[in-house]
């Protein structure tokens, strides 16, 4: 029996885990790190006159013939390419592609998925199996291989690609906003809701989808840091956004060559990329720990 | 006329699950197998039954919150049975429920001022700030604070949120409200001042109320006639004085040996129900208590006796059960067939 | 044989610290059926799950002693523990999933309770394989569920546990309870939840079989009709505290502590359907800010000024000890 007005919001308990726990602190500051980067990146980018970053660091898109594939060094931290960027500031810019087309990809994800969820979980019956057997069919295709016939017929581009990978990832959503949707739909604010006579669309949005977000909060961190991955194997394999954007992955993919003459070419990109997919799954990890009523360390009970 | 009637109410569940299972399983519960009521207006009936007899289910095809197999619901004089959507909104602010668990019954992401405004305005009751003023006063009238809206459920105590569950019941002005189980899952302290506060309320509001429980001790002290629930069936229909005075149905007696007082002593042993519930998918031929019954007697296993005023030997009061070792009065619809449901083996 | 005193388990939660039991003495003698009584955030489960030293994080039993037998509970080791769990106390759940593995037979796990208590532990792989199966513990088990009243108990005794309907299941967690002869057996309202008829027939076994095996119980329950009648001792708790414990003749008919008093009040009956039910002003204090005074002080229709200084002690009013200072004076 609750009594008294304790504060269990949980806003307040996500933010005091990610105070305490460092897993979760370390997961939070590298999406914060990363989110910020990508900002900045595009207001130097698209918004300044004069790009700041070349003020600090290097220009992303400078060549300097004399200076290609060179070690990194104090001025080039992360050494230079075949044409003589520097390639910690290609690096930071790449962040820019990243978290655009992972927000993008799980914002679409979520609007269709989430929507798709509730309504089969609300209406059962026909719409559910249909709705159901259709995000299976979705799932049988790996979200790669899915997403590269999409982007056959959409071609390339930034919204191809968020099109291309968020369609891929909408059974995900559906699936646990679905489950979760179910269990609400079986509490009695919902009787409670259809007694008053409120219209279907109302107890959908009002009573159900509220109380559905903290899985799809969890879900989310998860698809971006897979989001993230994915743009990075698209750019690899060449079907991403088209140069001189810098990607990791297209930085990866001309790397392959020089992978024996300039090894730092391939790593920092690459730990660029593991760094902000672990910084996303340790935060929604977190998060997921601290909503999770089924956690393992059941500490809430009294 | 009454305020609400029901005749012959069937609601029938099946037990598989997904499309396939649904459309081929034999399965079916009977949840509730042919109910006729009548509740008049201002009247408080009590719905008493062990778990699994359905009176929760009867309660909700009252208020449509299931569609009937069979059967009609009457509401003032209009049959509400078939309507939906438009047609049924106007009938649901007049007739409300309230919840067994007010823990579950609230939506934990809104305020209680919202969860009350909400209602308010959408029955067009008031609008603006005076919703919001309504709801405050509605508040208050549950024993809460003006206050108290900007809070959420989970702040309050059990006890707490069934005074908000009532209060958004009454906020719509409603004439009947079904109350299932409201005081079950409260502490016994919290659950007289429920009680109280239905009591008053009831008086204050002229309210029709329906009191579904499985405690007869409660039925007593609020209920003005109660029915008698079992696997789906009315076995008995009194006045509360009545009642308790002197139950006729075998079960009914049966429910009173059950209860136990907190007077110090032993049990009274021999008195009771013996056995168990049988199962609604397969409920014995004719009369459905008959396996538990201490005067089973032949004819109790192939007619079912239906729910019809009846008396004793010789006695003129007559008595609305459903028993053979009553005589039915009247036109002989008495040791009618009440439908069999056999499982096809 | 079992004795608690000055018993108190905290919970350490982000709200501050709760004091689930605040100071509180009970005794159990030997053959002795003890009902502990209280409403929600009395502490009455928390008791029972301090005197095997099964409270869960983030409690924990801050202060007091547990004696069972003349040893010091507190103070056992784990595998000491668990042996005395098994044997000498038992425990009855009120969710039969928390006694039962849905995996195995109730049979089985029954006839492993058994085989553990007496023959100590089974290699897993040996039991895995069912070489341990014994058919003296089986015969044994067989009896057991008949005596609790479960009919055709031979095959029954194959059944999982989703096959028994509710008051079945509690019948067998009885049984399981009873299994190995316990001296104590300590019950968290595992009647609560079924229907009145069932927990009747339930109510009335138990009080047999624990007569017969001239078992101690602890029945913990908020129902003091089921006290009135199962139990020789009643012990009621509010909001942490012992209020009063006397023979449940006495207590019940004469009460001391107004809160007994009160909570009999509240209990409708259908005996007297004329009497208004009493309702207690206020509410339950919060259990993270207590006062210092008299728990009940708030809401008590006798209190004076005394009430709100200190809790009162307990004075001992023929065979009924009551912490209220009413009593004082002897009689109330």
């Amino acid at each position: 029996m609750s009594t008294g007005r304790r504060r269990m919001g949980v806003r307040f308990r996500v933010y005091r885990r990610i105070r305490t726990d460092p897993i979760a602190g370390v997961g939070a500051l590298i999406v914060v790190a990363s989110v910020a980067i990508a900002l900045f990146s595009i207001v130097d980018d698209f918004l300044l006159s004069e790009r700041m970053i070349s003020a600090v660091l290097h220009d992303p898109y400078a060549g300097d013939p004399s200076n290609r594939l060179a070690n990194p060094s104090f001025s080039h931290p992360f050494g230079t390419d075949e044409q003589g960027r520097d390639i910690l500031a290609r690096v930071l810019y790449g962040t820019r592609t990243s978290i655009i087309v992972g927000v993008g990809a799980v914002t679409f994800a979520a609007l269709v998925g989430v929507s798709l969820g509730i309504v089969t979980a609300y209406y059962d019956g026909l719409v559910d199996s249909i709705g159901m057997r259709a995000m299976d069919v979705l799932l049988a295709f790996p979200a790669i291989l899915l997403a590269i016939a999409l982007l056959a017929s959409l071609g390339r581009g930034f919204t191809s690609i968020i099109l291309a990978l968020g369609v891929a990832y909408v059974p995900s959503f559906a699936r646990v906003t679905r489950s979760k949707a179910l269990s609400v739909k079986s509490e009695e604010y919902v009787t409670a809701a259809e007694v008053m006579g409120y219209p279907d669309y109302s107890v959908l949005r009002d009573e159900i989808l509220p109380n559905c977000v903290t899985p799809i909060i969890v879900q989310s961190t998860f698809s971006l840091a897979v989001a993230i991955i994915a743009e990075a194997g698209l750019s690899f394999l060449g079907l991403g956004v088209t140069p001189p954007t810098p990607t990791w992955g297209i930085m990866l993919s001309t790397a392959q060559q020089y992978i024996t003459t300039a090894w730092w070419y391939s790593l920092f990109p690459g730990l660029a990329i593991m760094v902000t997919v672990l910084g996303y799954n340790l935060l929604g990890d977190s998060i997921r720990d601290v909503l999770d009523p089924q956690s393992s360390d059941g500490n809430r009970r009294l | 006329m009454s305020l609400l009637e029901a005749r012959g109410l069937r609601k029938e569940f099946s037990t598989g699950s997904g499309l396939l299972s649904r459309v081929f399983s034999d399965d079916v519960v009977h949840a509730v197998d042919g109910v006729d009521l009548d509740i008049e207006r201002g009247e408080t009936m009590g719905l008493v039954g062990e778990s699994g007899c359905g009176k929760s289910t009867l309660g909700n095809l009252l208020l449509r919150i299931h569609e009937p197999t069979d059967g009609t619901v009457t509401f003032d004089g209009t049959e509400i049975t078939g309507l939906r959507g438009d047609d049924l909104r106007p009938f649901r602010s007049e007739m409300q429920m309230v919840f067994q668990n007010p823990q579950s019954s609230l939506n934990p992401k809104h305020t209680v001022g919202k969860i009350l405004r909400k209602a308010i305005t959408f029955h067009g009751v008031a609008s603006g700030q005076d919703a919001q003023d309504l709801a405050e006063q509605y508040l208050v009238d549950v024993g809460l604070r003006p206050e108290h809206a900007d809070r959420y459920p989970h702040e309050f105590s059990g006890g707490q949120q069934q005074r908000i569950a009532i209060a958004r019941a009454l906020s719509v002005d409603p004439e009947f409200i079904v109350l299932d189980e409201p005081v079950s899952a409260l502490d016994v302290s919290v659950q007289a001042k429920i009680l109280e506060l239905i009591e008053d309320l009831k008086q204050e509001y002229d309210l029709t109320l329906l009191f579904i429980t499985h405690d007869l001790n409660v039925v007593r002290h609020v209920c003005d006639s109660v029915s008698v629930m079992y696997l789906g069936e009315i076995v008995e229909r009194a006045s509360t004085a009545e009642l308790f005075d002197d139950p006729h149905h075998p079960y009914t007696r049966a429910l009173f040996d059950s209860i136990t007082l907190p007077e110090p002593g032993e049990f009274e042993r021999g008195g009771g129900i013996r056995g168990e519930t049988p199962s609604p998918i397969d409920p014995p031929s004719g009369c459905r208590f008959r396996t538990r019954c201490p005067d089973e007697m032949d004819v109790c296993a192939e007619v079912n006796p239906a729910l019809a005023d009846r008396t004793r030997d010789g006695a003129t009061e007559t008595r609305r059960t459903a028993c053979h070792l009553y005589d039915a009065v009247d036109d002989g619809s008495a040791a009618e067939d009440r439908p069999e449901h056999r499982r096809e083996t | 044989m079992l004795r608690i005193q000055n018993l108190h388990t905290y919970f350490d939660t982000d709200g501050g610290t709760v004091r689930a039991v605040d100071g509180i003495d009970l005794e159990i003698d030997a053959g002795e059926i003890v009902g502990l009584v209280g409403e929600s955030g009395s502490g009455k489960s928390v008791t029972a799950s301090s005197i095997m030293n099964l409270v869960e994080q983030p409690g924990r039993i801050a202060e007091g002693e547990i004696e069972y037998d003349g040893q010091n509970v507190l103070s056992l080791s784990e595998a000491d523990l668990s042996e005395l769990r098994g044997g000498d106390i038992s425990i009855v759940f009120q969710d039969p999933m928390e006694a039962f593995n849905p995996t195995q037979t109730v049979g089985r796990q029954l006839h492993d309770v058994l085989r553990s208590h007496r023959d100590g532990a089974v290699h897993p792989i040996v039991r895995a394989l069912g070489l341990d199966h014994d058919p003296d513990y089986r015969e044994t088990v067989v009896r057991m569920l008949d005596s609790v009243g479960i009919p055709n108990p031979e095959e029954r005794y194959t059944d999982y546990p989703h096959e028994f309907s509710g008051g079945m299941i509690q019948r067998a967690m009885i049984g399981m309870a009873l299994l190995c002869d316990p001296k104590l057996v300590l019950a968290d309202e595992p009647t609560t939840g079924l229907d009145v008829s069932i927990e009747r027939q339930i109510l009335e076994l138990f009080q047999d079989l624990v007569e017969e095996m001239d078992t101690a119980v602890l029945w913990i329950t908020h129902d003091l009709s089921i006290v009135s009648k199962l139990c020789d001792r009643v012990v009621v708790m509010y909001a942490g505290k012992v209020m009063e414990t006397g023979p449940t003749e006495s207590v019940l008919s004469d009460p001391q502590s107004p809160y007994t008093q009160a909570l009999l009040d509240s209990i409708p009956r259908y005996d007297q359907p004329n009497d208004d039910l009493y309702v207690m002003e206020g509410d339950v204090p919060d259990p993270l800010n207590r006062p210092s005074g008299c728990r009940f002080a708030n809401r008590c229709p006798e209190a004076h000024d005394r009430c709100e200084e200190a809790h009162p002690p307990r004075y001992e009013v023929g065979e009924t000890e009551v912490a209220c200072y009413l009593a004082e004076e002897g009689h109330r």
